[in-house]
């Protein structure tokens, strides 16, 4: 959970892909370990993906935008 | 950009790895990550999660993931009905996650507070 809250928060602060070293680090400033295989598998699954366009209402092609 | 939406992420990264959920602890993920939240923020979600399990909240949102909630529900349903209901969550979460994140014991507090 942390990786994905710590990708989110960096996104939040501009950096719209954020590394596997930028969530190191990030992690690091409170003293948190990071599992680099973790943060791989997560950036990889995120890859290509908007964040904020998961997040948005999405008319499920209903056409209820249009 | 919403100041709570990025204290809150911070706030999920400590909980996570059960580190304490402080002020300073929450603007020095934020400064890192290049956001700037007004440390009133900060120190409110510090105060608001202070001493609550935030792991066991976060699982239990049948209860509107607010801790008053969660204690209020525990005692309607009778010390006993809690204690079963807290055994069960127990095993759903060593299921989920590696450690035992003492909810048995988070729910038993709540109910003795009667």
């Amino acid at each position: 959970m942390k990786y994905l809250a710590a990708y989110l928060l960096l996104t939040i602060g501009g950096n719209a892909a954020p590394a596997a070293s930028d969530i190191t680090s990030l992690l690091a400033t409170v003293g948190i370990d990071a599992e680099a295989e973790r943060i791989e598998t997560l950036i990889a699954q995120l890859a290509g993906k908007d964040i904020n366009e998961e997040e948005s209402d999405d008319d499920m092609g209903f056409g209820l935008f249009d | 950009m919403s100041a709570e939406l990025a204290t809150s992420y911070a706030a999920l990264i400590l909980t996570d790895d059960h580190v304490e959920i402080t002020s300073d602890k929450l603007q020095t993920l934020l400064k890192a990550a290049n956001v700037e939240v007004e440390s009133i923020w900060t120190s409110l979600f510090a105060k608001a999660l202070e001493g609550k399990d935030v792991a066991a909240m976060l699982s239990n949102v049948g209860a509107a993931g607010s801790a008053p909630a969660a204690g209020a529900a525990a005692p309607a349903g009778g010390a006993a009905a809690a204690e079963e209901k807290a055994e069960e969550k127990k095993e759903e979460a060593k299921e989920e996650s590696d450690d035992d994140m003492g909810f048995g014991t988070f729910l038993v507090a709540f109910s003795s507070q009667e």
